[in-house]
């Protein structure tokens, strides 16, 4: 369909509502819903089943119905959060029948309400869409630093791997797998209707800094719920960016009643969940010494220059067993605080939400402080209208230290046990390794990392029922973001670490980088309900949507300063560079979108969604795009040829989708061809020769780049047993992305810039999930014992199709030679196949590509080892309810996935080179040691040559691939409520929880989850989660909580 | 009240939808886009001022290209101490595609190329009056470009007989698709023809830009390199002709911060005050042979012993004197003056000289040899040699060759010159079993492995064959 022809489409739409008339007749239903509290509840949906009629309840919970016909009708009613009740009640004709109802919790799970999007929502048991959601419950149980960790095993097909133990780090979040190599993989977070920014790479991670995480400024306190859409039918309501799946957050607002507060708090502290074990000086002198014989060499092996340097005696080196762990180590302590206010008025609903956190993460000088706000309203002024304003401001301010030289990357790299925070003459060590200071005490004396993220994410929304079937919406949404890094170093550490040897530089330094997001979005939707004859049910949404978002960084550097600078033009008169405020990015989309949900006697239901998406971020020959989908839905329990198995399986349903979705996750100015300024004297340096400008070229165009597009298929089953005690989802799907958008590597002769994007890759994953929830035991009574058991089991099978005209090494995830392999999944290792240790001379012994033996390692002998994905990830979830007391013991896994242990190709490696002091396992100390001997190390060395190597970063064998299964205790919550008889508080509930308390893993470095931060998309895709270097291991906190209503 | 909402939503649909293309396009600020590059003669001389810029980055000829090149060949020492894991790996000659050297030298040669095709695609349009000078110079940026490439990743001149082994990808127009490499029989015509069309083209002086000189200079480099000794010598004499250039008095004034005497083709140095830019035309030169103050290294690059054993006996020696410090055990090489603004000739006239010596012993002229190197041997101070035979005039030549240029980049073309003349029987002084640092000097790991930003973006580019030296 071309943009007219649509279009057209649309207008028709529209003029069809104009033109529904349908006038029946007879009586009228009335009645009043309230809940176990006695409290009306505003705002449910009523509707004479069967038919079209329906309506929603008033202020104080009471509805009318008119027009039903006369006769016995079933009336059913249903609100988010409570269960769905059906009545019946007499209807004649002229008259008015009432029917009240009472509604409990929500209980049954089929019944839940799942938010679909654009204002949208569907009980569970009428999708047609595969969609997971992860109430505000399971989000606060875990306390977390950013909330998307605690969707950790929580819905099935949704694959979180935490970065690292460091706080502040961000988490890997894939839907159903990689379906990206150089695009962003990530799924499209929507808050409250806003597509937020979500920039990784603000603060990018190599070098050892910490990447910036978009999502850790949301106050977990204000979630009410987290709907993951996975599909195609779900997710195309999205377009060009559902393609990774969408989360849709959607926040607390006020509820029907007198004001409500709450405080909760949470104080504990937090360690790290292991530590691994160094070689002592003693064990390390002598295996040095082993290595330094072993080359062929004779008497005492030197000692380092780096270990000289210290001052202090061979004797006192070799007996000096620092433990870094206690130099750099703490018990982090951690407290939270959230003071929030619920209320419902006549007219005015309102939640209000404060929250303050700071959290100490075990490195020392780690840690993240969070301030925010929530203000939600929604104001009722007439019957048909709502208005509702959403804000959200939000401060979070994270210290860093760095990953590869400071804390606890440190002291792995350049810090064994022979190594000291100060010099024999009490003077700071300056351990320098490459060029880079390692001693992570000098670092901390000298240096200050911090950044800090200011967020407002705000809309106002008008909503008006212009018919009682037909709904009026129109959004304005904002979100703004200004992400700062900023950086002091000391005078010391010009001269120290930098060598700065002119007197101007030789002073405290400050820099304050800025990067700053305004993201504007709007959007208008008509919701029309059809009046249709009995049986039939239909439902259209048309909407369409606006956004545009900038991003502007700026620069500064100041010197003669006592301390970090936050505000640039606070000290004009220091500030020796200066980049003003400048445009990076710039994007639009114009969308427009339809979903039209049918049904037939509630046993068939049929989903069509469409949506047309044009953005500024596509190439001007391929701007707009149209990502249609069909959802189809069977419920078999309600044929009649089901009634034999109604008793044990009281629910039955087939689904299936087809669609195609899109991932606009793309640089927006990619399409564009780009050239270097010529030099503007007196400003730029650099892009001159002779004293005269050069002109040269930057980046290729590309007018044919767009989404990347996903075609998916999906088909599953939903089965309820015994009055849906147990409900069992699954689902299988097929995802293939037609388009994938690559870097091409563009041959360095032809003096071209180096990399070319193009839509020209492809990729399949496939997969089964698997939901289960079963109520173990049920109790009438509120106080009785239950137990609950909740099981989310994901496979996904992920393999490359096609590069294009790429070679293996075109495309790469940073470090640890992981790559996009046709045939293999993305982020595959490429290595040289490790057979063994030769008895002989202690040398590794590799395979060719042929299969020969050989013993010199070589790139060209890499091949790609698949198997790096987990066959299986997921949660399992029991809960104890007894007497007020609650018990929720929480644990995840990944099963069969891969870790490539990037790091131990020093730390478990018996080389000790004069220039690195590796804090090596003792696992070394099982090298190969003479003719004969059996071993998995090869013989200990002081270079390279004898292992084979002649560069010894250069090592990436199947050695260093390890099984990254593991099983873990993620969370034990215990929790009591105070049983109350005061009438000023409501609830005291205080509570216990412990997180990742056991592990099992076969895993010899730190931690199988890992996520290494990266620099860009590509890196995150297919370095992001099977590459470890030195990351620091999970944290395990203990946590006291303290929860009071009133 | 109804119908006014659902006719505005309406209007809205068809207003926002019926927008022009136009409406979505977001051009990127700060960035000149295509047709904005190049309009005028002023700014495609910005394109080929970038070409030279390229060429005399530190990645290329400001160094690492020399550098790269002294590394697998025998004047350079404790290799093993003070050179990092790529440079390690090339002197061991076990060379792999991961290796950031010979991808800095293939990109910035590369760009050198790019920028002048892209000046040669626009001069037709905006060269105006200075098409032919801006012609000319985009075809010299691209034939030395290319050559110092196909020298670097392909065996020499003479390794096959009939030169049908591999060069690199030849590229004649401003084009992204890649190329597969060509033979070096074609590889070397093809700088043939544009050093020829340059040498028509270009003006006689041209400041730091190439002029008809310098292009003669190359294209003197380049017979020399196949053994084509008349054509070189009559290019060379040329050139010793001239009057334009001249030797200059001190040999270690080549690489300093004023421009010398003897400089055909140079990269620039720029130290102007009122810019806040400056250019070290042999940053990468100065920085790597460098004496360092402290640490546990002398100088990233030291020479071995033998250099300073050929300028044995006479002490006086200038360019011993002047460019080698002997430091304990080491030998420091001190002939790039260090400094942040230094001229870096790539061809100059002493260079010149020891052509046109050579290729007059090889023409059996050995007093015209003899008296071309002794003009070397007066400037640095040591007496005048004599010969008997023309094979003992090239073999004087190419001695006085190693005391000239040593750290300079050529020893390592020198002996696969000289081995593959040797071979092919094109030389009245051959070196039967010539070995360069105890490597046969047609070994494969003498030839880097082609890097990956070269190749992995081509499909079917064929590799190296490596190792095999040791």
């Amino acid at each position: 369909m071309n943009q007219s022809t649509f279009t057209r489409f649309l207008v028709l739409m529209v003029a069809l509502f104009c033109s529904v008339a349908a006038f029946a007749q007879t009586g009228k239903i009335t009645g009043k819903i309230i809940d176990e509290k006695k409290e009306p509840v505003m705002g449910a949906t009523v509707i004479v089943a069967g038919t079209t009629l329906g309506s929603a309840t008033d202020m104080d919970g009471n509805y009318t119905i008119e027009g039903v016909a006369s006769g016995e009708v079933r009336v059913q009613v249903s609100y988010i959060g409570y269960e769905t009740k059906e009545g019946t009640v007499k209807v004649a004709t002229g008259k008015t029948a009432t029917l009240d109802f009472s509604l409990g919790e929500n209980k049954e799970m089929l019944d839940a309400v799942i938010i679909t999007g654009y204002g949208q929502t569907q009980q569970r048991r009428d999708l047609t869409g595969a969609i997971s959601k992860v109430d505000s419950k399971a989000i606060m149980a875990m306390p977390t630093s950013s909330f998307e960790q605690s969707l950790q095993g929580a819905a099935a097909g949704l694959q979180v791997t935490q970065g690292s133990g460091m706080v502040g780090s961000q988490s890997v979040v894939r839907v159903r797998g990689n379906s990206s190599i150089s695009a962003g993989g990530d799924p499209l977070y929507v808050v409250d209707g806003i597509a937020i920014t979500q920039d990784y790479f603000i603060s990018k991670g190599d070098n050892g800094n910490t990447n910036n995480n978009p999502l850790s400024t949301i106050n977990p306190n204000d979630i009410e719920s987290v709907e993951v859409l996975k599909d195609a039918a779900a997710a195309a309501i999205y377009g060009s960016r559902g393609a990774n799946g969408v989360i849709i957050i959607t926040t607390k607002r006020g509820k029907k009643g007198k004001p409500t507060y709450n405080f909760n708090t949470r104080v504990g502290y937090g360690e790290p969940t292991k530590l691994l074990k160094f070689l002592t000086s003693e064990e390390y002198f002598a295996m040095r010494q082993r290595g330094w014989e072993l080359d062929g060499n004779v008497g005492q092996a030197p000692i380092q220059p780096t270990l000289a340097e210290q001052g202090y005696s061979r004797s006192e080196l070799e007996h000096m067993n620092t433990n870094w762990y206690d130099e750099v180590l703490r018990k982090g302590v951690k407290q939270e605080y959230n003071l929030s206010m619920r209320y419902g008025g006549e007219k005015l609903s309102t939640y209000i939400g404060t929250s303050y956190s700071n959290n100490q993460g075990y490195v020392k000088g780690n840690g993240m402080e969070r301030v925010s706000g929530r203000v939600n309203v929604d104001y009722h002024p007439i019957k048909n209208l709502t208005i509702g304003l959403t804000t959200s401001a939000s401060r979070g301010t994270i210290e860093k230290q760095n990953l590869l030289y400071g804390g606890l990357g440190g002291i792995q790299w350049g810090n064994n046990a022979s190594t000291a925070v100060y010099k024999k003459d009490g003077s700071l060590y300056w351990n320098k390794v490459y060029g880079n200071v390692v001693n992570p005490i000098a670092r901390q004396q000298n240096m200050i990392e911090t950044s800090r993220e200011t967020r407002f994410l705000g809309g106002l929304n008008i909503n008006y029922n212009i018919l009682e079937n037909l709904t009026f919406n129109i959004t304005g949404n904002y979100d703004y973001q200004l992400y700062g890094d900023y950086t002091f170093q000391t005078k010391e550490w010009k001269i120290r670490a930098e060598d700065k040897d002119k007197p101007i530089d030789q002073q405290n330094h400050s820099y304050v980088g800025l990067s700053r997001t305004n993201n504007y979005s709007t959007y208008s939707t008509l919701n029309y309900t059809f009046k249709l004859p009995a049986n039939h049910k239909l439902n259209a949404l048309v909407g369409v949507e606006y956004q545009e978002a900038t991003r502007d960084a700026s620069k500064s550097s100041y010197r003669g300063v006592n301390g970090l600078v936050y505000n640039m033009d606070s000290d004009t008169t220091k500030r020796f560079e200066y980049e003003k405020w400048d445009e990076k990015e710039h994007y639009k989309f114009f969308s427009t979108f339809l979903r039209a949900n049918y049904s037939y006697k509630d046993r068939y239901q049929l989903q069509v969604t469409v949506r047309r998406d044009g953005s500024s971020k596509f190439g001007i020959k391929r701007q707009f795009g149209n990502f249609p989908s069909v959802g189809l839905g069977w419920t078999l329990s309600e044929e009649n040829f089901w009634k034999p198995l109604k008793k044990v399986i009281t629910f039955a349903k087939l689904r299936g989708s087809w669609g195609l979705t899109g991932n606009a996750n793309i640089d927006p100015s990619q399409q564009y061809p780009g050239f270097n300024q010529p030099i503007n004297f007196g400003n730029v340096s650099g892009n001159a020769y002779g004293g005269s400008p050069t002109r040269d070229y930057k980046k290729l165009a590309n007018d044919q780049l767009g989404w990347e597009t996903i075609e998916t298929y999906d088909g599953g089953v939903q089965l309820g047993f015994l009055n849906d005690r147990i409900v069992l989802d699954a689902t299988y799907y097929y995802k293939l992305t037609k388009d994938a958008f690559l870097q091409t590597v563009i041959q360095a002769s032809t003096g071209h810039p180096d990399v070319l994007y193009q839509n020209i890759g492809q990729i399949e994953n496939k997969g089964f999930e698997v939901a289960l929830t079963s109520r173990n035991i049920v109790s009438k009574n509120a106080k009785g014992f239950k137990w609950t058991t909740v099981l989310n089991l994901g496979n996904n099978q992920n393999k490359v199709l096609d590069i294009g005209p790429n070679q293996p090494d075109a495309l790469g995830g940073g470090f640890g030679d992981t790559r996009a392999y046709p045939g293999f999944p993305v982020g595959t290792n490429f290595l040289n196949k490790f057979v063994g240790i030769d008895p002989a001379d202690g040398k590794p012994i590799y395979l060719d590509p042929k299969g020969n033996q050989v013993k010199v390692y070589s790139p060209n002998n890499r091949v790609p080892i698949g198997g790096i994905y987990p066959l299986a990830t997921g949660g399992f979830n029991n809960r104890f309810d007894w007497k007020g007391f609650d018990l929720d013991v929480n644990f995840v896994f990944s099963y069969l996935g891969k870790v490539y242990d990037d790091a131990g190709k020093r730390q478990r490696y018996p080389i000790f080179p004069d220039d690195l002091l590796f804090n090596q396992t003792p696992e070394v100390l099982t090298a190969w040691g003479g003719e004969g001997q059996i071993s998995n190390l090869p013989r200990p060395s002081t270079t390279g040559g004898p292992q084979g190597l002649d560069q010894i970063w250069q090592n990436n064998t199947t050695m260093f691939v390890e099984d990254a299964s593991y099983l873990r205790l993620r969370r034990v919550g215990f929790g009591y409520n105070i049983p109350l008889k005061t009438k000023g508080i409501e609830s005291i509930r205080i509570s216990l929880t412990g997180t990742n308390l056991w592990t099992i893993a076969n895993y010899k470095g730190w931690d199988p989850e890992v996520g290494r931060e990266r620099g860009n998309q590509q890196e995150r895709n297919i370095g992001g989660t099977s590459v470890s270097f030195l990351t620091a291991p999970q944290e395990r906190t203990y946590m006291f909580g303290l929860d009071i209503n009133f | 009240m109804n119908k006014i909402i659902i006719l505005a939503f309406a209007f809205g649909v068809l207003f926002t939808a019926g927008c022009s293309e136009n409406f979505l396009e977001v051009r990127p600020k700060n960035q000149i886009l295509e047709p904005e590059f190049v309009t005028n003669t002023a700014q495609l001389q910005e394109v080929l001022n970038g070409a030279y810029k390229a060429l005399g980055d530190k990645n290329a000829f400001g160094g690492k290209y020399q550098i790269v090149s002294e590394i697998m060949s025998d004047n350079l020492a404790a290799a093993q101490i003070n050179l990092n894991d790529d440079y390690k790996t090339l002197y061991a000659r076990n060379t792999n595609l991961f290796l950031s050297p010979t991808r800095d030298i293939c990109a910035n040669f590369g760009k050198a190329i790019g920028r002048a095709n892209y000046a040669l695609e626009k001069v037709d349009e905006f060269g105006g009056a200075e098409k032919n000078r801006i012609t000319g110079e985009a075809k010299f940026v691209r034939a030395i470009a290319h050559w110092q490439l196909i020298r670097t990743f392909g065996q020499p001149w003479g390794y096959s007989v009939d030169n049908s082994h591999l060069g690199m990808p030849l590229h004649t127009k401003f084009d992204k698709a890649p190329i597969n490499r060509s033979t070096v029989n074609e590889c070397y015509a093809f700088v043939e023809a544009d050093l020829k069309a340059a040498i028509d083209l270009l003006p006689l002086s041209n400041r730091m830009y190439a002029s008809k000189w310098s292009a003669k200079g190359a294209l003197a480099q380049l017979y020399f390199q196949q053994n084509r000794y008349s054509e070189a010598r009559v290019l060379a004499d040329e050139i010793i002709n001239s009057g334009m250039f001249s030797l200059d008095v001190n040999p270690a004034r080549r690489f300093s911060d004023t421009l010398s005497s003897e400089a055909i083709f140079y990269i620039d140095a720029n130290n102007n005050a009122n810019t806040n830019f400056n250019f070290n035309g042999a940053e990468n030169l100065v920085n790597s042979y460098k004496k360092l103050a402290g640490g546990t290294k002398v100088a990233d690059l030291t020479l071995v012993a033998t250099v300073w054993d050929i300028f044995e006996p006479f002490q006086t020696d200038l360019r011993k004197n002047q460019g080698i410090s002997k430091e304990g055990s080491d030998y420091l090489c001190t002939k790039f003056k260090t400094g942040t603004n230094i001229y870096n000739p790539i061809i100059h006239l002493t260079e010149m000289l020891l052509i046109s010596a050579e290729c007059a012993g090889e023409a059996g002229e050995t007093s015209i040899a003899v008296d071309r190197i002794n003009l070397l041997r007066n400037r640095a101070m040591v007496p005048p040699i004599s010969a008997s035979t023309p094979e003992n005039a090239i073999r004087a030549v190419r001695e006085e060759r190693r005391r000239e240029l040593f750290a300079e980049g050529n020893r390592l073309q020198d002996l696969k010159r000289i081995g593959a003349a040797t071979e092919r029987g094109k030389t009245r002084a051959p070196e039967v079993g010539l070995r360069i640092r105890n490597a046969p000097w047609n070994c494969p790991g003498l030839c880097p492995q082609i890097p990956d930003n070269e190749s992995s973006g081509v499909t079917g580019m064929v590799p190296n064959p490596e190792g095999g030296c040791n």
